[in-house]
């Protein structure tokens, strides 16, 4: 049985521990949900307030900035166990506001995590008042938004003025996320309730299915014919693919998929490392990210 | 060669016969020793024990004395967390709770934990003098950043000129603490400077160059060499990096190894990087660490490279992981090997049905080739002539790993080296030829199983 991790992302004061909470009142009573917070993180999530209201069990890490990826290597038997001993039905994880987002999704190949949790969805906060505000901050936010599943612009209320320019930029860093406004980090989550109802639903007689996921990275070139066979390869195994991909000539696609068709689209408004991320049920003797380098021809 | 020598040749952009190799353990040195991350980080003797043992079980040409971007921060009066299975945590910012910029005062040999790693450098010189020792120093803007949090971000705009005013004490007490590391007998100063790659090149080069420039600079005065190294998405500013004039720059699997060398080459810097930390050095096998380690070889090329990790080693990451990079390094014939074994992870095991028969032993040699590689043909004939006078009750296969049926047969017999034989799918003989009685002996054993 697979546990759905939802990460949420953004910069710092871009209201990600208001939607976690807002995450949390939504979700009360439907199921069993655990917290993953930065025990340093600028606002902790957790406080009488919140448990008054809401139940849900905690896992804080203290790494600094988590998900640096010299320090996931030991994030792995924490999660492990925390998900040993809790079995929560459903996990959301705030990552830390200077965290490489999804590079947390690298550990769920280990041993230890392969078929207990995977990487369901990527939530990015956008500060609609600051958004071009720090410019020298501009590349993070956009590696941010361009891992995200759904943005959402929040602070909404209070940038009237200048939403729709927000929304433009935002929409050619990632025109394939779905797009959210949200106040104090309210958004609604009915569609969300619909989708997560599978995971949540009270009867679970009929068991969830043994899915993983995995985070593929690489600063190589790929042949497009390469990427190709490798998607056609992993189809067999894979209910969804989505992320960015580096092909010839330094080219970026955008690769999206769900069962066995996909699509591959050119991206022009991104440079940077390929990144992909895969949820399926792989053979877990197999680690995604060999089996890519392999056709990129390592 | 010695592996000061042969680094101080890739600083200078010779041409090299062999790549330097400089794993960068940190607390898995601890992990070596068997010891915890605060224990070992505390405490000198137990440093000189775990990157003893490190070089003992890796070969390395250069290796950090300590990896611990916390030990400034903490003697500034940052507050830190400890943990088992990391090094430290920063969680308390002076700057940003009413401390005074100006109150705070260059470190000394005797504050915080700088005794204990220059102790522990002073031994490590004596013990290994041919060895490339590198001392960390963390890097002016991480610095920054740990003294007056995430603030520092919006200072950058609001007040640049109280951020150049702290940029300037930060590398201030880099030099400082690379002069101490220097007299404590390290070679190499490492710039550790992670969170720079936060900001884009006209915010590096306003608020990093200048001061990082300096730190290199000095480090070049006292006649010792320099690495500025990187982590994160940082592609855009390996430029501005190199225009501070390190002897080298070092990064991480999120920069493509190719771009920066043709950069650094460019400038006249030598470069290192890009072995993959997490999902290929901690998570993956040996024979991943192997065509990782190859990959970056071939990228990296025989002039200005030096193979390292993207960053500090996960404690746990397994021995016989960077015991196969190291075997990579040394050995072209291992490096032969490893490239031909394309494909292994999507393959199935070879079917062991109907393989073996009742009565009979069956020999199974697993070779890069016979025809063009040396041990795998003295292999064959070795173990040829001694099943001669065993007549048709031993059969002899060879399987050549350069075509699929050949990898699927030494993923089905677990062999891990080539060339290797089995005897009825024992591994038996590995790598090493074996003289023919011990073949015969081996053959004689199973038939009378």
């Amino acid at each position: 049985m697979s546990i759905p991790l939802h990460l949420v992302t953004g910069f710092l004061g871009s209201g990600k521990t208001s939607f976690l909470k807002h995450f949390l009142k939504s979700f009360e009573g439907k199921g069993k949900i655990a917290v993953i917070q930065n025990e340093f993180s600028e606002v902790n999530v957790d406080g009488p307030e919140l448990r008054e209201t809401v139940s849900y069990d905690l896992l804080e890490i203290n790494n600094g900035s988590v998900f640096c990826v010299c320090l996931l290597g030991a994030f792995i038997d924490s999660l492990a166990d925390f998900i040993k001993n809790k079995q929560p039905d459903l996990i959301i994880m705030e990552a830390s506001g200077l965290s490489d987002p999804i590079g947390v999704g690298q550990i769920f190949q280990a041993q230890k995590l392969k078929g207990t949790v995977f990487l369901e969805h990527v939530w990015c906060l956008v500060d609609a008042c600051n958004y071009n505000r720090i410019p020298a901050l501009k590349l993070r936010m956009n590696h941010q938004l361009r891992t995200a599943d759904t943005i959402i612009i929040n602070k909404v209320d209070l940038a009237k003025l200048k939403l729709d320019e927000v929304i433009t930029q935002v929409q050619e860093i990632n025109p394939f996320a779905r797009l959210l406004q949200g106040e104090y980090g309210k958004v609604s989550l009915d569609g969300l309730k619909k989708a997560l109802s599978f995971y949540l639903a009270e009867d679970k007689s009929l068991g969830r299915p043994d899915i993983a996921s995995g985070v593929i990275r690489s600063s190589r070139e790929i042949s497009l014919v390469r990427l190709k066979q490798f998607l056609q390869e992993m189809k067999k195994d894979c209910i969804r693919t989505k992320g960015f991909v580096k092909i010839e000539g330094g080219r970026m696609v955008f690769v999206q998929g769900v069962f066995d068709e996909f699509r591959i689209e050119e991206h022009r408004h991104f440079v940077g490392p390929a990144e992909l991320v895969m949820i399926g049920n792989f053979d877990r003797t197999k680690n995604l990210q060999i089996v890519f380098d392999e056709y990129v021809g390592i | 060669m010695e592996g000061f020598k042969l680094l101080e040749k890739a600083f200078h952009l010779e041409e090299l016969e062999r790549v330097p190799w400089v794993p960068f353990v940190g607390v898995h040195g601890g992990k070596l020793i068997g010891v915890d991350a605060e224990s070992y980080l505390k405490d000198a003797e137990k440093l000189v024990a775990g990157i003893s043992k490190a070089v003992e079980l890796y070969h390395p040409d250069g290796i950090p004395v300590a990896f611990d971007l916390q030990i400034e921060a903490e003697v500034l009066g940052c507050k830190l967390v400890w943990s088992k299975d990391n090094p430290p945590a920063v969680v308390s910012h002076p700057l940003s709770e009413g401390v005074e910029l100006s109150s705070l005062q260059l470190p000394k040999e005797t504050d915080g934990r700088i005794p204990v790693v220059l102790d522990a450098a002073m031994t490590l010189r004596k013990k290994f003098p041919d060895l490339a020792l590198y001392g960390l120093i963390t890097g002016p803007f991480t610095l920054a950043l740990h003294l007056l949090g995430t603030d520092i971000f919006m200072k950058l705009f609001e007040d640049p000129e109280y951020v150049n005013e702290l940029m300037e004490f930060c590398s201030q007490v880099g030099s400082k603490h690379a002069e101490m590391l220097m007299n404590a007998g390290c070679d190499v100063i490492a710039v550790v400077d992670p969170m720079t790659s936060q900001i884009d090149p006209l915010s590096f080069e306003t608020f990093v160059s200048p001061f990082a420039t300096n730190i290199f600079e000095f480090v070049r005065s006292q006649n010792k060499y320099s690495s500025f190294f990187v982590c994160g998405h940082a592609q855009q500013n390996i430029e501005v990096m190199c225009d501070c004039k390190p002897d080298n720059v070092s990064i991480d699997e999120n920069i493509p190894l190719d771009y920066v060398k043709n950069v650094a080459l460019a400038k006249g810097i030598s470069f290192g990087g890009n072995m993959k930390l997490t999902s290929v050095l901690l998570l993956g096998n040996e024979m991943d660490a192997k065509k990782e380690t190859v990959a970056c070889l071939e990228q990296g090329g025989n002039k200005g490279f030096v193979l390292a990790p993207g960053c500090d080693l996960p404690m746990d990451t397994p021995v016989a992981n960077l015991q196969a990079v190291a075997e990579i390094v040394y050995d072209d014939y291992a490096r032969q090997v490893a490239k031909k074994m394309d494909h292994q992870s999507t393959l199935e095991p070879a079917d062991l049905n109907g393989h073996f028969e009742t009565g009979k032993v069956v020999i199974d040699i697993i070779t890069l080739d016979s025809a063009s590689c040396a041990p795998c043909q003295y292999m064959v004939e070795a173990v040829k002539k001694a099943s001669q006078s065993f007549g048709d009750r031993v059969m002899v296969n060879e399987h050549k790993i350069k075509d699929v049926d050949g990898i699927r047969m030494m993923l089905a017999l677990g062999v891990q080296n080539v060339p290797t034989t089995c005897i009825n799918g024992k591994v038996k003989f590995i790598s090493q030829i074996p003289p023919k009685v011990e073949i015969e002996e081996a053959i004689k054993n199973e038939l009378t199983e």
